[in-house]
């Protein structure tokens, strides 16, 4: 497996040196499959929305989320403007400040999770049979953004802790800038950030513009 | 691989046909690292690996599916009679060698969606997307060979969910296909014992498929768009690779909605919800279900379920057009026309899901809607079949086998893509829906014609695969046996318009009860079709291990680049550089001979 890695890595380096090759959109092929990704998940949150709003042509029973709800998109924005100046800060070889804006970013996240679960549990308190169909369209969306959410929480632990393990080497840091497979895993990271925190956006206008 | 040096424009480094990647060297040695077995055959990241793996799993799919066909075949043409080998297989399931109505099922909707999906969708994207496009592009693998290699394994283990569910007390999924609630809504085996685990199973082994599709797809699409060798702009791509991507783009857009149908359903099942149930009354008792709409089940469903008509049928349009061209000794008819046609197919395959859906009560107004769009695809697949027609037209054919299997399709196109434009009409769909005509349309279309697109590329590249060849006379035989028998299975199906699909038997209806000696010769013709894959079967993987040896480098005089890697390709495909392209893949003429897309172009010749 190890020989196939480091194959895939000269591949990779061959694939992208200088202008060898006819590219459509210059870009590194697996931030485009990220992006290509982000269509695939928007088309699964559009088909679940629209699910919604066929069942809301049909009958529909409404409710305002409790709220704390309201209090979500702050903390994804928050989220997305941290990660945003991660990637700067990293590029600009800050690693300290990076570090900071990185494990800032994660608590921000947690905190969302924790805003959600509130919200949820609040749902629940309202006792709403779960045959109610606008309850279960409200925590099923939540429960697959959440699902999202916990991929790229990973993903940033794993980030995180590979810049924490590197704090007292700042050669291994300096070479990482130059580094563009340390460069992209972080742009990829925040690019997935920045979609499931736009997403959230969409979803919860969504929400208080169908629910209340 | 000394065979590599016999093409000029490969062994010459500074040859004005090259890439110069700076990292050759390093190439070479890196093709002699160590690989163990697991590596190499299971773990592997190897393209083209991969895609011998996706092909197997597909063949073992395919097997397994035409097995099942072939049993409830024998219960539709001799519903009174007993076959004790029956209940000698299936035990309980065909007690006194009769098949229970709820097997009958299990065996229809397990044949149903193996075959869409696992052989049709996987068998055929999965392998050759993954064989294609690295070497007809000139890549030296997927742009991201890891997710590659987990786009197998979610397949594997959907497989083998779905394997594992024919084996459980309560038996698979037995609710169709289409996997329609309220029936499949509801975990009750009382009402069908399928609806039970072996639905959950059937959900878990979509779900995983679904996955493996989204990750092969991402990597495929991004593997055409980026790393295509210099020289090898979008307009020089071989049809097949368009097919290819088209297809990865249907599936990354449409397999969402399914997996979102998917969830819903495993709610209502798991936890009661009641997305797609209302009002169910089972033995008298109203349940508790309210508010629910099966009907929005089945535009989720049939927002992937159509588009995955097309998932299947233009990766066999890319082959065949590409096939066809090498073996007709001529450039395709119409290569611009073909790609609109493909991408016209694509735009509006995502507007017409509402066609199978005309007899759910939905507004006349919108089924007219539904109905013009699907009209309308009715002008690129003319126009396709045109140019197939065309291409063949006064070429200097060759009837190798993988051409015959190619002008096989052709005629399957057109015989399925008639009976399109009945059904496409709601006025005469209401009329043929769910009967035998409907079955007749589909198998045509999708289902045989795919697989002789998949045969014709199977034969066609199997040299490249394995360095060997398939014998040429079995290949005759399993071509002229499946083509006639295929007709004799499905063709007699149209004129039994006012036959219901999905009966277990039909003696209990005086109407339906005057066509036994047709299902019999129907049943008949279908052996004969499993019997000639049988003989595939040997051929295949006799002549991975014993086959001819190929000793040429280019055994069809073809001019794309997978022709230019040695017999074997290794991993990283081309030992030295990577070819750079120079024109189109069709330069097939008699006045100039067959020249490769690696070839520099003359003077004074002009551009394409």
């Amino acid at each position: 497996m190890k020989d196939n890695a480091n194959y895939q890595d000269q591949m990779t380096s061959e694939n992208f040196s200088g202008d060898n090759r006819e590219v459509a959109i210059r870009m590194h092929p697996q931030k485009l499959a990220m992006y290509i990704s982000m269509l695939s998940m928007t088309m699964f949150f559009v088909a679940l929305t629209s699910a919604l709003l066929f069942k809301k042509g049909q009958d529909w029973f409404s409710f305002a989320p409790p709220a704390l709800f309201y209090y979500s998109p702050i903390l994804v924005v928050l989220n997305s403007f941290l990660l945003h100046r991660a990637t700067k800060l990293y590029k600009s070889a800050q690693f300290k400040s990076f570090r900071n804006h990185l494990l800032l970013a994660l608590l921000s996240a947690v905190g969302f999770f924790i805003v959600q679960w509130f919200t949820w549990k609040g749902i629940l308190d309202m006792r709403l049979d779960r045959r109610v169909v606008s309850a279960a369209f409200f925590y099923v969306i939540m429960l697959m953004h959440a699902l999202h959410l916990l991929g790229g929480v990973f993903a940033l632990l794993v980030v995180w802790f590979m810049a924490w393990r590197s704090r007292k080497d700042e050669l291994f840091e300096l070479r990482n800038i130059i580094n563009p497979k340390r460069v992209l895993a972080i742009e990829v990271l925040t690019l997935f950030w920045h979609f499931i925190d736009g997403l959230w956006i969409y979803l919860f206008l969504f929400i208080f513009f169908n629910y209340t | 691989m000394a065979d590599l040096t016999a093409n000029p424009t490969v062994a010459n480094p500074s040859h004005e046909g090259q890439v110069d990647h700076g990292h050759d060297h390093g190439h070479h040695d890196d093709h002699h690292h160590e690989e163990t077995f697991l590596t190499k055959y299971i773990f592997s990241m190897d393209h083209k690996m991969i895609s011998k793996q996706f092909l197997i799993t597909g063949i073992f799919w395919a097997f397994i599916g035409g097995a099942m066909s072939l049993l409830f075949r024998l219960q539709l043409a001799w519903p009174e009679s007993t076959f004790p080998f029956m209940e000698t297989l299936l035990g309980r399931w065909a007690e006194g060698g009769q098949l229970s109505p709820d097997f009958y099922y299990a065996l229809v909707t397990i044949h149903g969606t193996v075959l869409v999906f696992f052989v049709l969708t996987g068998g055929l994207s999965g392998t050759f997307a993954n064989f294609l496009i690295p070497l007809q592009i000139g890549a030296r693998d997927m742009a991201s060979p890891m997710m590659n290699m987990l786009s197998y394994w979610f397949f594997f283990a959907a497989s083998f969910v779905m394997f594992g569910s024919l084996f459980i007390e309560t038996g698979p999924a037995s609710g169709g296909w289409t996997a329609y609630p309220p029936l499949n809504g509801m975990r009750d085996v009382a009402i069908n014992k399928g609806s039970g685990l072996g639905f959950d199973l059937w959900l878990t082994s979509i779900s995983l498929f679904i996955v493996s599709s989204l990750l092969g797809g991402l990597n495929y699409i991004s593997t055409v768009i980026n790393l295509r060798t210099r020289g090898m702009t979008l307009s020089r791509l071989p049809l097949v690779i368009w097919a290819l991507m088209f297809a990865a783009i249907l599936g990354v857009l449409a397999f969402p909605a399914l997996l979102s149908a998917a969830v819903l359903l495993e709610f209502d099942r798991l936890l009661d919800t009641s997305f797609f149930l209302n009002n169910i009354v089972i033995n008298g008792e109203l349940l508790a279900y309210k508010g629910g709409s099966p009907i929005l089940y089945q535009h989720l469903f049939w927002f992937l379920g159509h588009p995955e008509v097309y998932i299947i049928i233009i990766p066999a349009m890319g082959i065949v057009s590409d096939v066809m061209s090498v073996h007709a000794r001529k450039p395709i008819f119409g290569y611009k026309a073909m790609l609109i046609s493909m991408l016209a197919i694509v735009v509006i395959g995502f507007f017409v899901w509402a066609h199978h859906m005309f007899v759910t009560g939905m507004s006349p107004v919108l089924g007219v809607v539904f109905a013009i769009f699907t009209l309308l695809i009715a002008v690129p697949s003319a126009i396709k079949t045109f140019n197939w027609i065309t291409t063949l037209w006064r070429g200097n054919l060759r009837l190798t086998v993988p051409m015959l299997f190619c002008i096989g399709f052709v005629s399957l196109f057109i015989t399925g893509g008639v009976t399109g434009i009945f059904l496409g009409n709601p006025a005469v769909d209401v009329q043929l829906h769910d009967t035998y005509f409907v079955v007749a349309h589909f198998h045509i279309i999708m289902g045989v014609a795919a697989f002789f697109g998949m045969w014709a590329g199977v034969y066609h590249w199997f040299p490249k695969m394995f360095g060997r060849h398939m014998n040429r006379t079995l290949g005759y035989i399993h071509f002229w046996v499946t083509i006639v028998s295929a007709y004799l299975v499905f063709f007699p199906m149209h004129f039994m318009t006012g036959f219901p699909r999905r009966y277990w038997s039909f003696t209990n209806f005086e109407t339906f009860n005057t066509m036994g000696d047709l299902q019999a010769i129907i049943t008949i013709a279908a052996f004969v079709v499993f019997s000639a894959q049988i003989l595939f079967l040997i051929n295949f993987f006799y002549s991975i291990f014993r086959g001819r040896p190929v000793t040429e480098q280019n055994p069809w005089g073809a001019t794309t680049l997978e022709w230019t890697t040695p017999i074997r390709p290794g991993h990283g495909n081309w030992e030295g550089n990577i070819p750079t392209v120079h024109r189109w893949a069709y330069d097939y003429s008699t006045e100039n001979g067959d020249v490769g897309q690696h070839v520099p172009m003359k003077e004074g010749e002009a551009e394409h």
